[in-house]
Order: C-alpha cells, then structure tokens, then sequence
C-alpha cells in the first residue's frame, strides 16, 4: 500500500506542488487522490499537509513538519565509495557530484547541491551500500 | 514532412511500475515523420530474453526487414538498459547501444558505462529505438513523461565535448544524461562511436554513423524516476557483500612492480591461473592501464600491426606508457553508476587541457602497435578520437594498416600528401588523425577502417588489414590466449575482446554457480595447454558467450564479473531485484537465447558465420620470435566444437529457431 488521502483533504494542492513524480491528482477545493501506481511512498505529501489528511501504507497518520525542520542528507566521505546510488535514486535531483574542498581524495564525491530542493525522504540513506549517509536534522542558533 | 523542431512535446503515458526492476515499456521514435509511440513488452519477452542487449536483439530481430542498408532508414538504432540498471546493485550501470553495423553489415552492438543507462529507466523505458531518418539534424530531449524531438542544427559539427556542455548548460548541476555522436559520426565514418560522459564510448561496430545517418545529433535524458526492487532488503545485502570484496586494496602493488612481475611470467614455463581480487586492486587503482606493460610483456598486446612481438617493444621502450605515469597525470578518479571500483579518470594532457584517462585499448592501438612510445602522442590522439566520436582500437588498427602499406610500398608519399607514414613517426599519427577524422585526403581513404581501405587500395594490402569480419581486432593477441581468438570469429558481433578468453573464464569462476561447468583447480598449468584439448577450451567459451549475454541483458560491468561470480553476485541479484526464481542456470540459457538470436539476425542477412580473420593474427605463419613464438590457434577444431556446445549445426553455425520470434510476429506494424 502507498500514501492515501483522506477526507480531510480541502484542495490546498500544497501536495501537488511538493510530489516530485506528479502522483497526486486533484483541482483546487476539491479532494485530491494519489495514484498508487505512480507513488514512489516518499511521505512529502503527509510532511507539508497542514490538515491532517494523508495516511501512511499502514494507515497512519504522517505528523506535519516544517519544510527548515526535515532532516536532510549529512555524508561521510571516510567511507564513501563514490558509487552515485545516492544521486541516482534522489527523486529530487538535489544531489550532485564534485570534488569536495579539502579533501585529498580523487574521487568525484555526491553532496547535497540544494538543500531547499530536499524532501527528506531519506532513500539515499536507506540505498547506501557503506552507510556512508546520514539523515541528520538542522540544529539552529550553534554557537 | 512536418518539421521536427517545431513540434509540440508528446505527452507520455506515464511509467507503471508494476513490474519491479525493469519498466514495462519501450519507446519507439519515428524520426522521419517526428512521432512517438509507446510499445508494451510482454513479461514473457523479459523472461526470455531480459532486458539491454536481450530486449534490443528480440526487437531489432523482430522489426529490421532483411538485408536493411545498415546506414538507410530501415535500420533501427536501439539504446537500452539492462534489468538490473537503477535498482541498487553494483557495476550495473552499462546501456547497451544495438543496430546492424554498417561496418560488418552483421548483428552490431557496443556498450558503454556512464551515468546514461539508469537514466533511460528513470524516463520509464527500458529502451529507446529510432526508426526512419529526420529529414535534419535534430536531438530527442525526454523526461518521464514528456518527449521531444528538437531541432540540432547548432549542434552539427561540434564535437562530443562540446555538444554535451551546450546541451547540459540550461540545467546548471541536474543530473541530466547525454548521449551523441562527434563530427566523425556525422561523416558517416564507418569506425566511429556513440559519446556519453564527455567522450565516454560506446565504439564499436561503427553505430555512430547509423546515428549520424538518422540524422539524430543526442539524447537528452532528464527523467528522475527511482527504478523499485522487489526485495530491497535482498538487493541492499548483496550490494553489501559486493562492496567490501571491492574495498580490499593493499598498497603494495606499483606500475614497475607490474613489469617485473610480468617478465617473471613471461620467462616461467608454466601460466598462474589468475583470480580476480588481484585484478580488482590493479584496475582500482590505475584502470585499465595497469595492464599496459604487464599485457606487452607476456604477449597480450599486438605490436607493429600484429607483425612484431615483445622483443620489439621491450621494456626500456614500453617504460612511457607505464602505468604510474599517467597516474601520476591524474587529477580526478571517475566512477560510472553504481561503481565502487573506479577504474576510469581525468587526466591533463598536454596543452593544459583535461581529458577521460586512456584506456588500456587506446594505449596499445596508439602506440606499440604502431611502434610509437610518446606518451603525448597517445594522450592527445585518444583525446581527438573522443572528441570526434571515433573509436580508437579501429583508428589505430587502421593507422597500422596504412604504416604496414606505407613501408611495402602500397602507399606512397604522393598518396599520404608527403605525409612520412614510417613506424612510429608520431607527428604523422597526429596528423592522420586530423585527416581521418576531417575525411581529408588519404583521410578519406581510411576513415571508414582497414577493411575498407583495403578494398579500395587493392594490390593484395588486404593482407595488412588485421580485422575479423571487417573490423579491426582489439588489443588482445589470440596467439597468447587462444580464447580471444575463437570469440573473434564466432561471436555474432565479430572482433569483440569484452566476451571471454581462456583467461576470462579463470576470473568469471563460473562454476561456484553454475553445476556441469569444468573447474579449474590447479593454480599452475603448462603454457602449451593452452593450445590443446579443444573440446574443453570450446565449453569455457561457450560458458563465457552465454553469461556475458545475460551481463549484457542484466547491464553488468565485466570488470565485476571479473572479481568472480562469488564476489559479484549477479544471478541472485537478478532474482531479488525481479521477485524471478530462477536458478543460475536457466540464467545461462538466458544469456545462450540472446546469443543464439544474435546469431540468426546474421542467418538471416547471409553472411559468413565464421567471420574471416587474418591469418596473421591467429599464427598463420606463426611468430617466430617473442613470448608467442611458434604458437597457433587452430580455429579449424575449436569452431565447430563451439558451434556444436552452444546447440548451433556444428557445420553450419545455423542456430534454432528463435523463441517467441515466429515468422507471424516479424514485420507486424512496424513495417
């Protein structure tokens, strides 16, 4: 089972807009519906819905999170080895490849080019073959 | 005709994953009146054939009428994926690009790493096949549910570098996925290939001129589609295990270390059976050209046109092309998709640029086999050679040939334009180049390869032509390894090295897997032995063509499979990726459908179905001094024996007829 809308859907199309594959149908004011063949279960819909509608494959509600609060793809270039999965399965396409600075590795290294861009699905994490990734979330005001 | 460049975008059905792994779907592009149609493939056709090379053969089979000019608009071009591409295997990121070759006028494909092969499932097909000819050059842009044909009228005449920039700027750091042709396609030469990755190749069996004669510039591919699995749990474990064998690299191991060692081999009277994990270290840390001195000196590399051996290249000479050298030029290590290894590189060359690192091929087909040790040299031709789109074993094989005419007389000053084409001469290489690559003068003669020039010559140069079937044989000597020899004859593609020798089946290790395959247990054995006990020698071969169609099908990487099947573990991979339960060996009946189908695709144009190859290269007479001496491949015995394994008349080479391919469902409404 995939993602499902319930009826406390009131058409914000907020969804529609974030689904990175266009899984979810629907016009304004009206109740949308998330095609089950196309829905890849990356959860953004539940994430930015501020009404409480969509349910997760198990029927569980997904809890509302701030778009700043998500956690966002840390990587460990120790352990990395440059495979590209990562950059491969984003459906997002945040995640690009470069020489990182400081670095005496030749390796061409993924990194997150856009973090406005990530939805915080977390495949990268769960697709990589060393652990090298990690969902961490933003902490604000370090000092 | 309506103009393609004008043409709205089609929108797409869009993908149905229902099938997991592999799309469902292919793509078929009308480039002659712009219109796309979306085919759906039988799961059955997936069953049989897998998908990438397999999907490609059973629709290129089904819809190419016979005796289709390989360069007109019957020919269809198809770029696939294979079924393990984009799910989270290892070294499983290879396209495959299929179509008659103009070269051969055989069954032609080439395959090529990258990061193109997951993106043309991440559009949601797992194949784009081009019929007809655009009436101008135009380049398809796709997206997972939009396709276009758009006009590339800019982009004729630039080379594969710069068509790629001009095309990726708009998307600034996306991850988007090009594929095309340089100007040597465009030139129909009959010896260029298919770019991706900024002068990545897929090189041979010259379908870059079927390209350029469709007029089809590049594929733009912008889907983000993730390619699901059926057991991803399954799939993420056995990239686990895969990786860590990959990660095993000691530290000992240096470029001279290699020459050493290799001049103890040559001098032993007995050959070490090889294992893969030593391989694995060398390619990871210096690619394919760790191989170059090791490969001179034990008798692997041709030198001077097939006609010379390792005492003419000795390692004094060969010192230029060692390997710590140009890691020592390396600035970036460059993974395809999916690849823990690494093998390939961007290296400066002279004139303050940057290009992909030369491959061991390229290294050989530039240099000993042309008696030419300039490092320069040969990092600045196989930079030309990428950039225009050519591929570099045929060019240097074509440049030995023309060097071989040029010191028996068959070629003149006046024919090369008062270009000094004696052994070695490495500012004329670079200038032949030029030439071929423009089709300017004796340019023109060579640049649709050997075979050809050679018919054009006449005077008996056919002779200097070392080629099987009308391409130019690699960079492995038969007369060394006699299994290179027989996969360059009976091989559908002829003149291929990526399928098997004897040393292949050694690393492969086939028989952990696969039961009835013979084992080899002992870690030395006699150098003669190779050349004896065909029957033996013709079931490696046989098992090595089966499973690297199924690679091929599955879009795996043979440097993977090079580790040894216990190490890289693609029949279980298959399995948890497409929920299939099969057993490693109806895999290998997979892989022999695919082979048996490329076979009946040349049945049925009429050609030889073992492919001429130059006595030279097989020890027609045979060398008599250097690490191959005195040794001769007897394709007599070994042919018909390999014909016979793999269920073919071991007469005739005629194969079954193939499956699900009967005559109702050729030529249907395609044609």
């Amino acid at each position: 089972m995939t993602h499902t809308i319930n009826r406390e859907c009131v058409g914000c199309v907020l969804c529609v807009h974030y689904c990175p594959v266009d899984a979810i149908r629907g016009e304004k004011k009206k109740l949308h519906t998330i095609d089950p063949v196309i829905c890849i279960d990356c959860g953004v819909c539940g994430r930015v819905c501020a009404f409480k509608a969509v349910e997760d494959g198990a029927g569980n509600l997904v809890a509302r999170e701030k778009p700043t609060e998500w956690a966002r793809p840390v990587f460990d270039y120790q352990i990395c080895v440059a495979c590209n999965l990562c950059n491969m399965i984003c459906p997002t396409g945040v995640i690009g490849a470069q020489h990182p600075d400081g670095h005496k590795r030749l390796e061409i290294l993924p990194y997150l080019q856009e973090s406005k861009g990530c939805i915080g699905c977390a495949f990268c994490e769960s697709i990589c073959p060393t652990g090298a990734i990690e969902m961490l979330k933003m902490v604000k005001n370090i000092q | 005709m309506p103009q393609c460049g004008a043409l709205p975008g089609v929108k797409l059905e869009l993908m149905k994953p229902s099938l997991h792994a592999i799309c469902g779907k292919i793509l078929w592009v009308d480039l002659a009146s712009g219109t796309f149609t979306t085919e759906h493939v039988p799961s059955q056709v997936y069953e049989t054939y897998g998908a990438g090379l397999g999907l490609a053969a059973y629709y290129l089979y089904r819809d190419i009428p016979t005796h289709a000019e390989a360069l007109g608009p019957d020919n269809i071009l198809a770029f696939t994926s294979g079924i393990l591409t984009g799910t989270t295997s290892m070294l499983t990121g290879r396209w495959t690009v299929a179509a008659k070759s103009p070269l051969t006028n055989t069954w032609g494909d080439a395959n090529c790493g990258g990061n193109l092969a997951p993106a043309i499932k991440q559009c949601g097909f797992d194949g784009i096949f081009f019929k007809g000819i655009s009436p101008h050059p135009v380049y398809l842009k796709l997206t997972h549910n939009k396709a276009e044909l758009l006009d590339a009228a800019d982009l004729w005449g630039k080379d594969t570098v710069e068509t790629e920039n001009t095309l990726l700027q708009p998307y600034g750091d996306k991850p988007v996925s090009v594929a095309c042709i340089g100007t040597s396609g465009e030139k129909l030469s009959l010896i260029s290939g298919i770019s991706n990755d900024f002068g990545r190749m897929a090189a041979r069996s010259g379908l870059g001129a079927v390209m350029g004669s469709k007029n089809l510039k590049a594929l733009v591919l912008l889907g983000s589609y993730p390619i699901l699995a059926s057991d991803p749990q399954k799939m993420k474990e056995l990239s686990v295990h895969c990786v860590r064998h990959t990660e095993f690299q000691p530290k000992f191991l240096n470029g001279t270390g290699t020459r050493i060692l290799s001049t103890f081999l040559r001098k032993i009277p007995v050959q070490m059976r090889q294992d893969g994990i030593l391989y694995k270290i060398f390619i990871k840390k210096y690619g394919t050209i760790a191989l170059n001195q090791y490969s001179i000196e034990t008798g692997d590399s041709p030198i001077r046109n097939w006609s010379g051996s390792n005492l003419d290249f000795p390692p004094q000479r060969s010192e230029s092309v060692n390997p710590d050298r140009l890691a020592k030029l390396e600035k970036a290590k460059y993974h395809c998709y999916a690849c823990p290894v690494g093998c390939g590189g961007y290296t400066s060359i002279p004139g303050n640029a940057e290009s992909h690192k030369p491959e061991y091929e390229s290294v050989i087909a530039l240099g000993p086999l042309l008696m030419n040790n300039d490092l320069e040299t040969i990092l600045i031709a196989n930079d030309k050679l990428n950039r225009a789109g050519m591929d570099t074993i045929s060019a240097g094989g074509t440049i030995a040939f023309a060097m071989e005419c040029f010191e028996k007389g068959l070629l003149t000053l006046a024919d090369t334009e008062g270009l000094d084409l004696s052994w070695g001469n490495d500012s004329s290489i670079l200038i032949l180049i030029d030439r071929m690559i423009n089709r300017q003068g004796i340019g023109n003669l060579l640049a649709d390869g050997s075979y050809q020039a050679a018919q054009r010559i006449g005077k008996n140069s056919i002779q200097y032509a070392i080629h099987s079937g009308g391409q130019e044989l690699p960079m492995h000597d038969g007369r060394n390894d006699p299994g290179y020899s027989l996969h360059y004859a009976v091989e559908p593609t002829p003149g291929r090295h990526t399928i098997g020798s004897y040393q292949y089946y050694e690393l492969y290790q086939l028989w952990r897997k696969v039961p009835d395959l013979p084992r080899i247990k002992s870690l030395f054995y006699s150098k003669r032995s190779k050349y004896h006990n065909p029957r033996e020698k013709a079931e490696w071969a046989v098992a090595c063509s089966q499973f690297v169609s199924l690679l091929n099908a599955a879009g795996g990487c043979i440097f993977g499979a090079m580790m040894g099947i216990h190490r890289y573990p693609i029949f279980e991979w298959l399995n948890a990726a497409t929920g299939w339960q099969k057993t490693a060996q109806e895999y290998m009946q997979m892989g022999a459908r695919i082979q048996s189908l490329k076979q009946a695709f040349n049945v049925r144009e009429g050609i030889p179905l073992r492919h001429t190859i130059n006595p030279r290269a097989t020890g027609h007479p045979p060398l008599n001094q250097g690490a191959n001496r005195n040794t001769f491949v007897d394709l007599d015995a070994l042919v018909p024996l390999y014909w016979q394994m793999m269920g073919w008349d071991p007469q005739t080479g005629q194969p079954p007829a193939p499956e699900m391919l009967s005559e109702g469902d050729l030529h249907d409404s395609h044609h």
